[in-house]
């Protein structure tokens, strides 16, 4: 157990990380599945088609696990931090969900000001909701 | 339509997540070996956690579909919106200056994005 307090800094870089991969896989699933279903007229062999496509649960299942290891890591960071200490870390994320989906090419969302700006102004707002005064450091175990 | 899928998704996330504190609060913190993290993860609150934020990744998943994610994603932020606003109005606490600054942010962002 010690050894897991030490490295919280690990984990909460762990949750951001797997958190956005866990969006954008989910994103690509879907996006898989919405040309799959534009191929298919037929809505009755659906299921069928989408069991018989592997890629879109694929990503699907790589994004869900990604999501339940995300959530494991927080939950182990959050014995070590605050909740106010660690969320604004979480903060990063958007800009890697962000980044990741205007440069992944199958994902290919635009990059544009306002969409930029609208991430800026939630970030400063996350930082700002989660500010506490003083005892925003470790907690004292 | 995708925007009430929203709400749901950050009523059913801010729910999870106050149960995974209290969860981890209550079990994993004294919790003194491996063995004993594993059994903790097994109570009650954690259980409850694990079922609302799945709940929540289902309706995610049509939002998805729907919408862009860098869009979509920023949206989540909302959840501070939830907390705060129950905790002054029906746990009738006193939210300090910041946190109603960090409001207002998250809550202009939000305007923008949605004009995207």
């Amino acid at each position: 157990m010690h050894k897991i307090r030490s490295s919280a800094v690990v984990l909460l870089a762990l949750t951001i990380i797997l958190s956005a991969c866990a969006q954008l896989f989910m994103k690509v699933s879907m996006i898989q599945l919405q040309q799959l279903l534009d191929g298919t007229g037929d809505k009755q062999s659906l299921l069928f088609v989408i069991l018989d496509n592997g890629i879109v649960v694929a990503w699907l299942f790589a994004g869900l696990l990604c999501y339940a290891m995300s959530m494991l890591s927080w939950i182990f960071a959050l014995i070590k931090y605050e909740l106010s200490f660690a969320y604004p870390f979480l903060g990063v994320t958007y800009i890697l969900v962000y980044l990741g989906a205007v440069y992944w090419e199958q994902i290919a969302e635009p990059l544009t000001l306002l969409r930029t700006a609208g991430i800026v102004l939630i970030l400063i707002g996350v930082v700002f909701v989660n500010y506490k005064k003083a005892d925003h450091e470790e907690k004292t175990l | 339509m995708e925007y009430l899928l929203i709400a749901l998704v950050v009523t059913l996330t801010s729910i999870g997540q106050v149960l995974q504190k209290l969860g981890a609060d209550r079990g994993l913190k004294d919790a003194s070996s491996f063995r004993q993290s594993v059994v903790a993860l097994f109570q009650w609150e954690i259980i409850l956690a694990v079922f609302c934020l799945a709940s929540a990744v289902a309706v995610w998943l049509v939002v998805l579909y729907m919408m862009d994610v860098s869009k979509a994603f920023p949206f989540i932020s909302l959840g501070f919106v939830v907390v705060l606003l129950s905790a002054r109005f029906y746990l009738q606490e006193s939210i300090p200056w910041n946190r109603w600054l960090g409001v207002v942010f998250i809550v202009a962002g939000i305007s923008l994005l949605a004009q995207t």
